[in-house]
């Protein structure tokens, strides 16, 4: 587990650039609505010591003042709640598509990531950081503002209790970094167990079949409960420790109230009675609910500090999300693609998964526009990485790929913007699947708005016409479908976009000869450049040529 | 119907009471009675704070110093004992959140890990994520804080009330009056909260389903350019989640408001209350401090439960979801956890006979599969072959179990059928995240000679061994670190392992090259000799030798409904 930095808050701040108003109104109605508070309290303790010690009510401006302060302070916390978390839903919102982004651009990595464990990050990582945003900083500015109103007034009424008010708050603050190190640590082992428990659980939907037939769901529930233990006992002992910080603050406030009564008491002439007394007993209760107030709002500012620290793990993650390095650099020049027919030329390519060993090293091959040609070889010689990169799903590390024009001029396929790239490319590979939804949202994904008779038309090619409709729904991944099914489903989705070269990945291998039949017929059929890789004889023989490819482990 | 039953579930009588997560919660019962017991304790610290500083007032304004520093001394000592209770209340809490968020994932997970899930189209992996890790532990709140606060309320403010009425009638009658308005007045948004937290959790699921499903598909988005379609589509949820929580919160917050204004309005009132006796009746000043100080800690409860109703409220927007997950199914139904070994009662069978078996795909005109009769034998390979769409997969779906025929029955030697008794190889395998060996021995445990015999038959040892870890190698996710024909021979050795009399493989050589197609088709009749083996294929060269084939013709292709 990397170590989890507390610069990961700091790296997140830019997001709230954009929010400053909002946090300045945060900050003002926030204070106004903790200053109101303190007077509501203040007044009434004032109103009750005068009361009490020289038998007089105050004057009735007082009463409509406190009436005043109470509706006031309903409509202030009221607000500045609505506008905080107003604030910090914004920014999360908008931090969920900076890592959707973030995620666009390198997936898929070369080393494979689990996608339960992506998505955790974004949404509960990103969940628990509201907390982050709709508290911190506006809340630590009011409370220093609130403090050091109340340490004036009580400095005025009595400076030594000023003084016990500023040794009480240093002491708070400085409970602010009490058991970081163990709550740091703590708060990433209990993300590490949500996301091992989301990780768990979406293996086994995902393998249901698997799991169904070989009778594995008592062994992971077993598991599940385990994590499920195991994330209770940290956050047991996190509860504890925050419990622990919590009761030092209050025994720390506590003695901040003992002080304060004993100083007053000492300067009401309580003990030694000089006979001048410099503070009248009147004032007391005003006094303690003055430095109350003060010292609480430290607590508060500590408080919210101290739950920072299990969170930073959820900072780092996110903001290690937001910054992946890109699997494609984006496109340098953005030269207009012929729409005449395309070949394709790989330039002396090599590309290696590890950094080590080379998959393909220098390879060099060109397809002329409108050629069928075939990629065979034995299992780990290169030929889904030929396609990968021929769909510029990665860059090469070394060599370049071009799509060459009639007229023979070639364009880098780092040099064409992306949507453009994807009109002249189609790929259908191994790992294509369907999405969610009905056919012909699944035909037109990424694709623009096209008429129904031209999406049957291509349905009618890969015969699927007769075993579905538009409307009907496919399921996630596809899962209505019958393999050979969902195969034709995706060389059609490819089809309707008509693209201008179309790269195909042993999607015959896995098909029953009447599909496989049918896919080569369209394939044949087809007028573009095709580039199939495949091990199956019966697919090789019917294209143009075929250019072999060896191991190079 | 799913809205009916959601909706019916959310209509709470009265308060914030969800009767399924307090029947969860009181079932720990030992557990719950301390957590409340505890947090009782640390209030009368409370109670007992304010009364040692009303005591130390009165007594610095008559003037007795001893007094003064006597009660000045138990302000200490009971604060140091608050810290020792709140450190048990905090334990006790965080194991009794613990226990029902285990006991609630314990009924949940089996329930959602169900057959019909194969077929169902309206299922999203994303969305039974988000119930079963991120819904559950939204309980907690709830559960470990605003149950126990709930209770507190109801334990404690009365006494309070009480205390502080016998002090002061009209500032009991005052603290009583706003209690009873900072408890009630949030109720009047408690219909609207209910049903703004539904479509906050729909907003949740939905947006968690789709980015599941895209961060999976991703390379298959990027290649079709549907990247920024994808991402506006997030977007437009990411913002309807967004302003869907800004709708609860806006509810959540105006009780915070209403409750707010009650115990400020009520501290004031009291207050004012005393000092007016104070001014005019002289009664002694203890009493006059304390119905101050009391008339506040009545409200301590209320503070906290209103605290903790605010992190609550989001975790019990799932709450529906989970109910009709079955997550608060107190029967038992789900199957008991086979345990492999004890399962594993025959190794071998004769003859698997399948007696006029018709399924027909709910909703759908015609059956896939027609009264269908055939007789698979131990000792030589058979296969099933036929068009897409002629029910060969289905045909293996009926014989695990997973779908249930109109009619017609499945006999093996006679005795009917049970998943159990087959080990399957499915058309595209998933291997589970874990090494190798993890994935090889989900069926129980096996021998280092075993495993490698069943690799060696499966045709993929060379590889495991090729590997710097060997049968330790990590698999990632899916199994999706390996090409589709390592998986293809790893499922099969793993099936193989599971030494159970039924094979069922389903296009076992389509992701493999001529050499190794060839190895695995002789690895499969060599099996049949102690199994029956059942192959679904397309592959000419693969029937070559095969004696046993059945043909599925379905002249009437099925069309696929939702």
């Amino acid at each position: 587990m990397p170590p989890s930095s507390p610069n990961a808050f700091f790296t997140l701040l830019p997001v709230l650039r954009t929010e400053r108003r909002g946090m300045i109104t945060s900050y003002l109605i926030g204070t106004a609505s903790a200053l109101t508070l303190t007077a509501i309290t203040v007044l009434t303790a004032w109103v009750v010591g005068h009361a009490i010690v020289e038998a007089s009510l105050p004057d009735p401006f007082m009463w409509v003042a406190l009436i005043g302060l109470v509706l006031g302070r309903t409509i202030l916390t009221w607000k500045e709640m609505d506008i905080s978390h107003a604030l910090a839903y914004r920014v999360l919102a908008r931090m969920r598509m900076a890592l959707f982004d973030s995620y666009s651009h390198s997936v898929p990595s070369r080393r494979r990531e689990h996608s339960g464990q992506t998505t955790s990050v974004v949404m509960d990582d990103i969940e628990k950081l509201e907390f982050f945003y709709a508290h911190t900083l506006a809340q630590i500015a009011t409370s220093i503002t609130v403090l050091f109103t109340t340490l004036v007034t009580a400095t005025f009424l009595l400076p030594e209790a000023g003084l016990v008010m500023t040794v009480g708050a240093n002491s708070i603050a400085a409970t602010a970094l009490l058991g970081r190190r163990s709550m740091r640590d703590l708060g990433s082992k209990e993300q590490l167990c949500r996301s091992t428990l989301s990780t768990e659980l979406v293996d086994a939907l995902g393998a249901l079949r698997e799991v169904l037939s070989f009778g594995l769901i008592g062994p992971i529930t077993a598991e599940a409960l385990a994590t499920t233990d195991r994330a209770t006992d940290i956050s047991r002992k996190r509860a504890l420790l925050a419990e622990l910080t919590t009761a030092i603050r209050d025994l720390t406030v506590t003695a901040v109230v003992i002080g304060v009564i004993a100083t007053s008491a000492l300067a009401a002439g309580l003990f030694n009675d000089p006979g001048e007394p410099r503070f009248t007993a009147a004032a007391l209760p005003a006094l303690i609910v003055v430095s109350l107030a003060g010292v609480s709002a430290v607590t508060e500012a500590t408080t919210t500090v101290t739950q920072l620290h299990p969170l930073t793990a959820s900072a780092d993650r996110v903001a290690r999300g937001i910054h992946r390095p890109t699997v494609v650099d984006p496109s340098k020049a953005s030269e207009n693609l012929p729409s005449g027919p395309l070949g394709l030329r790989f330039d002396h390519v090599s590309f290696s998964y590890d950094d080590q060993t080379d998959v393909l090293s220098s390879w060099c091959a060109e397809i002329t526009a409108g050629e069928h040609v075939g990629i065979a070889g034995p299992s780990g010689s290169g030929k889904s990485t030929v396609i990968t990169l021929a769909a510029r799903l990665w860059d090469p590390s070394h060599g370049g790929i071009e799509l060459i024009s009639d007229s023979g001029s070639g364009i880098s396929l780092r040099n064409i913007e992306d949507p453009s790239l994807r009109k002249a490319i189609a790929v259908v590979d191994q790992e294509a699947t369907l999405f969610h939804g009905t056919v012909r949202e699944n035909l037109l994904r990424g694709a623009g708005p096209m008429h129904d008779t031209e999406l049957l038309a291509v349905l009618d090619r890969v015969k699927a016409s007769e075993w579905v409709t538009l409307e009907d729904h496919v399921g996630q991944g596809g899962l209505r479908l019958s393999g050979g099914q969902q195969a034709r489903l995706c060389l059609a989705r490819a089809l309707v976009r008509k693209p201008q070269v179309l790269l195909i990945d042993e999607v015959t291998a896995s098909l029953d000869s009447e599909t496989e039949r049918i896919i080569s017929d369209v394939i044949a059929d087809y007028k573009g450049t095709v580039l199939i890789a495949s091990h199956r004889r019966e697919t090789l023989q019917r294209l143009d040529r075929v250019l072999h490819l060896t191991s190079t482990r | 119907m799913r809205e009916a039953e959601r909706t019916a579930s959310l209509d709470y009588p009265v308060m914030m009471i969800v009767p399924e997560l307090w029947r969860e919660a009181v079932r720990f019962r030992a557990r719950f009675a301390w957590t409340i017991i505890w947090l009782v304790l640390v209030f009368a610290t409370h109670v007992a704070q304010a009364l040692a500083i009303a005591w130390t007032l009165a007594s610095v304004i008559s003037g007795r110093a001893d007094e003064v520093w006597l009660a000045l001394g138990m302000i200490l000592g009971i604060a140091v004992l608050r810290l020792l209770l709140s450190l048990a209340q905090a334990d006790s809490a965080a194991r009794l959140g613990g226990l029902v968020r285990r006991r609630l994932r314990e009924h949940a997970i089996p329930a959602a890990l169900l057959a019909p899930r194969l077929h169902d189209t309206t299922a999203r992996d994303g969305a039974v994520r988000a119930s079963l890790v991120d819904g559950i532990d939204g309980t907690d709140a709830y559960v470990a804080k605003y149950i126990p606060a709930t209770a507190q309320v109801v334990l404690a403010c009365p006494l309070v009330v009480i205390t502080v009425a016998i002090l002061n009638p009209w500032a009991g009658a005052w603290v009583g009056l706003a209690v009873a308005l900072a408890l009630t007045g949030p109720l009047l948004w408690k219909k609207v909260a209910s049903r703004r937290g539904l479509d906050h959790w729909d907003s949740y699921e939905d947006l968690s389903a789709d980015l599941l499903e895209s961060l999976r598909g991703m390379a298959t988005l990027r290649v079709l350019g549907a990247v920024p379609g994808t991402r506006r589509r997030l977007h437009d949820r990411s913002e309807a989640l967004r302003s869907a929580t800004e709708r609860v919160m806006r509810v959540s917050l105006a009780e915070t408001g209403v409750t707010d204004f009650a115990v400020q309005a009520g501290v004031v009132a009291a207050g004012t209350t005393a000092a007016l006796h104070a001014a005019t009746g002289q009664p002694p000043a203890l009493e006059t401090y304390l119905v101050l100080l009391l008339a506040s800690e009545a409200f301590r409860p209320i503070r906290e439960l209103s605290r903790h109703w605010h992190a609550g409220f989001m975790g019990l927007t799932a709450v529906p979801e989970m109910v009709r997950l079955g997550a608060f199914d107190s029967s038992a139904h789900h199957a008991p956890p086979e345990i492999p070994n004890a399962a594993e009662s025959p190794t071998t069978a004769r003859e698997l006979h399948i007696q006029t078996v018709t399924y027909r795909y709910p909703g759908a005109d015609h059956p896939v599969l027609k009264e269908l009769t055939h007789t698979f034998s131990r000792g030589t390979l058979s296969a099933v072959v036929g068009t897409s769409g002629a029910g060969k997969s289905t045909l293996f779906d009926v014989l695990l179990g997973f779908l249930v025929p109109e009619s017609g029955e499945i006999l093996l030697d006679g005795h009917t059928l049970h998943s159990s008794d087959i080990a399957v190889v499915s058309q595209r395998p998933v291997l589970f995240t874990g090494t190798i060996r993890q994935n090889l021995i989900v069926t129980g445990a096996r021998s280092e000679v075993e495993l490698e015999a069943a690799c060696a038959a499966a045709g993929i040892l060379d590889e495991i061994l090729g590997c710097s870890q060997g049968f330790d190698t990590e698999v990632s996710e899916a199994g999706l670190s390996l090409s589709g024909g390592q998986r293809q021979r790893l499922a099969l050795a793993r099936a193989l392992l599971a030494r159970r009399p039924v094979l069922l493989v389903d296009e076992p050589t389509s992701a493999l090259d001529a050499v190794r197609a060839a190895e695995v088709i002789h690895t499969l009749h060599r099996v049949a000799a102690d199994r029956i083996v059942l192959m679904i294929s397309h592959r000419p060269e693969s029937l070559l030798d095969v004696d046993s084939v059945l043909y599925l013709d379905n002249d009437r292709p099925d069309r696929i409904v939702r």
